[in-house]
């Protein structure tokens, strides 16, 4: 069963754990994880932004010195080219021979191997001498050359550099012409085939993949690493780093980078640089995608980091998370097992923080709980097992009183049986005897039942006052004195004048009880009461001179229907109720009792009362002697609706002395009285009467008709506790049927007497009495 | 699931990777190779044109078949061969010699053709410039054709004052052959001397020329460029040492071999470049917009040791100009 509620739980908790894991998880996680990584990205952002600005403004210083060191080199070719005419124009013309020019003419050939031909003009700019290597040689042609640029730039400028042009549309060539230093030395003028630039230009490197190019000052192509673009004579002066670089060169500017498409269409980065005499320019491209690809790598190198960077932040979001969350959790699952019952539940959290602390007082608190929880059950069964105990002796009780009330009603049986047959009248005598012996033993037994079953059922509220003791001891012998006298026993009772706190009625009750019980169980000797001052209580002793009572069964007198066996004497009339009557009591009004016995020498039984302070001493205090013989000729009202009761009850009273007029009403009751003119001394009436009439109804009416508290008691079958407030509100005693002649007798001395003393003093105590129907001393009056 | 997928992936990838690598053998171009000579004697320049297409990336039996057409010397059969190669599908045709060119511009309009030789392609009308040749034909010109007279020039300046020469050509390569007898012959008249043409198309006629020289008593001899001919340096070397006469050619390999001198390209240079030439077009390019190639350096070599042979004095100005002396 536990462990169906912990699948339940369980179950429940699940339901509910998933959402307040997924929250609490998501929020910790994704809150550590939001937090590092916009601090990685932010980082890795900030960083990448400063080395692509650095890398872009090297990338450019670098592009601009490599355009500056190619346009060098391509200018040192030139300036090879012309530094090597000038050895042939060292010599002034006149000594200059023909031969002499020739051979330099060759030499220069063999020593420059870019100049196709070498075409030497006299002073006056005629054709002197023409060397080619692809077509023969011309001596002296005399051709006059003296306006063409060549000859006069060169006169102008010392050398002239003609602009590019491309043989049979194809290899790009140049003039170069150049006068001597003397005034007269002629000028030298050279074809370069330019297309062995080729051999300087394709050395130079530019990263992987890019390359420089030359283009003149028209934006042709004039060297290329690959030749074909040169040899096809490619105008690029459509391009827009040519035509800018054209602008420019031409103001005297250069050396810019920008990105531009390059010949073939590809996007590169681009400088130039110009070569200062030609007009021409000197482009170095590198194609973007290479000239970024580092930039690229470390962005990616960057972004490979920062992507182990989030990783590592995420599995440590998760992890960090997940060490939060776990224990909470623990602890959530923990409480809600706790909270359905579950209290064996402990939690293990070793986080070493505050939530192990908290685990550890929710183990403490279940512990708490455990506890508390283990003790309420065995409470419950103790309890339970109270419960059942008393159930057992209610039953046992039940069973005794059955058993003791099926002795009488055998000897009824048997007594009936007897009266069927023919007897004479003095066998009947001896039998009616019987019969009523037996059936004034039921009825004690009867009202000894009826006084249990309310003192268990706590219906008896006692009522302290305080009274001395001296009037209640006095009642004591007055009642007891006939029966020892019977019995031949001495009773002595030794009056006190200490006053006591308790209720006097039940106190009373007791003592009748204890002293009947002495008497009834000594066979010879006496009884004694008395009392004694013990520290502010009261011990009132009553001691007798039985058998004793053995040790083991000192406790069990206590109990209901435990007698003594006691084999010599007869036991009649002794019920076994009166010390059980007597323990209820006491523990009502707390006055413990004593036992103290001596096996064979005798007993004492010793009440403890509370002394109270004395008040006042009157008339009452004092005992009245002869209130037993008041009765005799006195008229007694009795009104009943049931004939043989009536019947009954009234030969009963007229036996003891009483003048009865017996009425089925109260009308006829009044009748009769009118009828004899008499005055009634006391009314006994039925509750219960024809015509919804009650008893109460009927004494009220006798009161008034006469004018006076006729003294009256009340008789029923009901013994609903409503009867008896109602009877109590109105002061008057309720016996409940069957009544015994003893106790009537009892009843019938003390309302007599109760009336005689109202004028002296108030007595309260009726409703107790009343309450307590069946209490009595039984021997006295047992046989009428 | 997941893992389901993923097997099924890999399962779908093992299968079709095999496949599509099994459909996939791409049939490797052939490249047609037409020359009027035979395998033997031209060896090292085909290794040379290999070398040429091997630099941008071909290698032959890897990833280019060559079918060789050879003429053997036998000029007429070049039509024939060409024809056979358009009909071969081939992807392209790298035609050496004046007349396995124009066997092969006759034989296609279409394929590419990639010429290897020493005439003036524009002039041919095979190109319509050197810088756009704009059809489907480009290549490499030697520029031999005209050098001729510049190596007569050259010679005339060893030999003279003697002026009885003579041009030895290959008259079945007839557009050559024309083509360098008409610039040698104004040649021969500007340096107002003799020149003789002797035909030589094998090697009977081959020796019947060298007969004729002698008896002639030619003072130099200018070998024209041919197919034929630069098959056959070294037998022509020995030739015209054997009779003592004076010679020029093109190629370096004739001075090594025991000529007098040699003016021109490097022998192999153009073949390496057309090599290059035909991979950039089987690699894409189109062969209009290649230009028409030129070589840039001639040299001259001079055999001092033949020279003395043959009582000649080098004078000073030629050997200023040259850039080899063999001695």
């Amino acid at each position: 069963m536990r462990s169906a509620a912990r699948r339940l739980v369980d179950a429940t908790y699940a339901a509910g754990a998933a959402v307040v894991r997924s929250r609490l998880f998501r929020k910790y996680a994704v809150l550590f994880v939001a937090v590092v990584c916009s601090a990685l990205i932010a980082n890795s952002l900030v960083e990448l932004w400063f080395s692509y600005q650095d890398y872009k403004t090297l990338l450019v210083r670098t592009q601009r010195e490599q355009a500056a060191a190619a346009a060098e080199k391509i200018g040192q070719f030139i300036e090879g080219v012309k530094n090597e005419i000038g050895w042939m124009t060292q010599v002034p013309w006149s000594k200059y021979s023909r031969d002499e020019q020739y051979l330099d003419a060759l030499r220069l050939l063999r020593q420059v191997p870019a100049i196709i031909e070498v075409v030497q003009l006299d002073p006056a700019g005629h054709e002197y001498l023409r060397v080619s290597r692809l077509v023969m040689d011309v001596d002296g042609s005399g051709l006059d050359l003296s306006r063409d640029p060549r000859f006069t730039e060169a006169l102008a400028h010392k050398v002239y550099y003609g602009p590019a042009y491309f043989r049979r549309d194809s290899e790009p060539y140049m003039t170069i012409a150049l006068v001597g230093a003397l005034r007269d030395s002629g000028v030298s003028v050279v074809e370069v085939n330019l297309k062995l630039i080729w051999d300087v230009i394709s050395k130079i490197k530019v990263g992987k993949r890019g390359y420089a190019y030359v283009v003149d000052s028209a934006g042709r192509l004039i060297a290329h690493p690959d030749i074909d673009l040169v040899l096809r004579n490619t105008n690029l002066s459509h391009l827009a780093q040519v035509q800018a670089a054209m602008a420019r060169v031409s103001i005297g500017l250069g050396e810019q980078v920008q990105v531009a498409k390059d010949p073939q269409g590809q996007e590169v980065l681009t400088a130039y640089a110009p070569i200062a005499p030609l007009g021409w320019s000197v482009f170095i491209d590198l194609p973007t995608e290479e000239a970024y690809a580092p930039l690229h790598a470390s962005v990616l190198r960057s972004g490979v980091v920062l992507l182990a960077g989030l990783a590592l932040a995420v599995f440590a979001g998760l992890f960090l998370a997940r060490r939060m969350v776990v224990p909470i959790q623990v602890l959530c699952k923990g409480a809600t097992r706790i909270g359905s019952g579950d209290f064996e539940q402990r939690m293990s959290i070793k986080t070493g923080d505050e939530l192990e602390v908290l685990g550890e007082q929710f183990n403490r608190m279940a512990a708490h709980l455990q506890d508390s929880y283990a003790n309420l059950e065995r409470k419950v069964e103790e309890r339970t097992h109270q419960l059942e105990a008393a159930n057992l002796s209610k039953s046992r009780f039940i069973a005794a009183a059955s058993h003791d009330l099926r002795q009488p009603l055998q000897a009824l049986g048997l007594f009936v049986a007897q009266l069927r047959g023919r007897v004479n009248a003095r066998e009947r005598q001896g039998i009616v005897e019987r019969v009523g012996t037996a059936v004034g033993e039921m009825n004690e037994l009867f009202n000894a039942l009826l006084d249990i079953s309310k003192l268990d059922a706590g219906v008896v509220a006692p009522n302290f006052a305080e009274f001395p003791i001296s009037r209640l001891l006095q009642r004591l012998e007055t009642t007891f004195t006939g029966a020892a006298y019977e019995q031949g026993l001495r009773l002595r009772v030794v009056s006190s004048d200490a006053w006591v706190r308790s209720d006097k009625i039940l106190l009373e009750r007791i003592l009748l009880n204890v002293v009947s019980n002495a008497i009834r169980y000594t066979a010879d000797g006496g009884v004694i009461v008395g009392c004694r001052r013990r520290g502010g209580r009261l011990r009132i002793e009553v001691w007798d001179s039985g058998p004793g009572i053995p040790e083991d069964q000192r406790h069990k007198i206590f109990d209901e229907f435990y007698q003594i066996a006691k084999p010599e004497r007869n036991q009649a009339g002794a019920i076994g109720l009166g010390l059980a009557i007597v323990d209820r009591l006491c523990r009502l009004l707390d006055h413990p009792i004593e036992l103290t016995s001596f096996l064979g020498k005798g007993s004492r039984f010793t009440i403890i009362v509370p002394i109270a302070a004395p008040q006042f001493l009157n008339e009452a205090s004092i005992p009245r002697q002869g209130a037993i013989d008041a009765v005799t000729g006195k008229t007694v009202v009795v009104v009943d609706d049931a004939a043989l009761v009536l019947e009954g009850m009234s030969g009963l009273l007229r036996k003891w002395g009483f003048r009865v007029l017996a009425a089925q009403s109260c009308k006829q009751a009044l009748a009769q009285l009118a009828e004899g003119g008499e005055r009634p001394d006391l009314v006994v009436s039925d509750y219960h009467l024809p015509d919804g009439e009650t008893g109460i109804e009927v004494i009220d009416r006798m009161r008034d008709a006469f004018g006076m508290p006729i003294p009256a008691f009340l008789v029923s079958g009901d013994t609903s506790p409503e009867r008896l407030r109602e009877a109590h509100a109105k002061g008057y005693y309720l016996l409940h049927k069957p009544v015994s002649p003893m106790r009537l007798r009892a009843v019938l001395n003390q309302v007599l007497n109760d009336h005689s003393e109202q004028r002296i003093e108030k007595d309260d105590d009726s409703y107790s009495i009343a309450q307590l129907s069946g209490i009595s001393p039984s021997s006295p009056f047992a046989q009428p | 699931m997941k893992r389901r997928d993923f097997i099924k992936v890999l399962c779908g990838a093992s299968v079709a990777f095999p496949l599509t690598v099994r459909a996939q053998p791409p049939a490797i171009p052939t490249l047609g190779y037409l020359h009027a000579g035979s395998a033997d004697r031209n060896s090292s320049l085909v290794a040379a044109f290999r070398q040429g297409l091997s630099e941008t990336g071909y290698v032959e039996g890897r990833n280019i078949a060559i079918e060789y057409s050879w003429a053997e010397d036998q000029y007429d059969r070049l039509s024939a061969l060409a024809a056979y190669l358009v009909r071969s599908n081939v992807a392209l045709i790298a035609a050496t010699g004046t007349s396995a060119v124009l066997a092969a511009r006759k034989a296609t309009s279409t394929l590419p053709i990639v010429f290897n030789f020493a005439s003036d392609p524009v002039e041919l009308g095979l190109v319509a410039s050197l810088s756009q040749p704009g059809r489907n034909i480009t290549g490499i010109t030697s520029s031999s054709a005209e050098l001729a007279p510049k190596q007569l020039e050259l010679l005339h300046r060893l030999v003279a004052p003697a002026s009885k020469f003579a041009l030895l050509v290959n008259p079945t390569n007839f557009t050559l052959a024309e083509f360098i007898s008409r610039d040698l012959h104004v040649a021969a008249r500007r340096l107002e001397v003799q020149l003789d043409v002797m035909p030589a198309s094998s090697e009977r006629e081959l020796n019947e020329a060298f007969a004729n020289i002698a008896k002639f008593r030619t003072s130099g001899l200018v070998i024209g460029a041919d197919s034929f001919l630069d098959g056959r340096i070294e037998q022509i070397a020995a030739l015209t040492f054997r009779q003592e006469v004076p010679a020029i050619y093109q190629f370096r390999e004739f001075a090594a071999a025991g000529g007098l001198m040699s003016y021109g390209t490097v022998h192999t240079d153009p073949y390496r470049q057309s090599g290059i030439y035909a991979g950039k077009i089987l690699g894409g390019a189109n062969p209009g917009d290649l230009p028409v190639q030129q070589p840039a350096r001639f040299n001259l070599v001079v055999n001092l040791k033949t020279a003395r042979a043959f009582g000649l004095e080098v004078p000073r100005a030629l050997l200023v100009r040259a850039d080899e002396v063999i001695e």
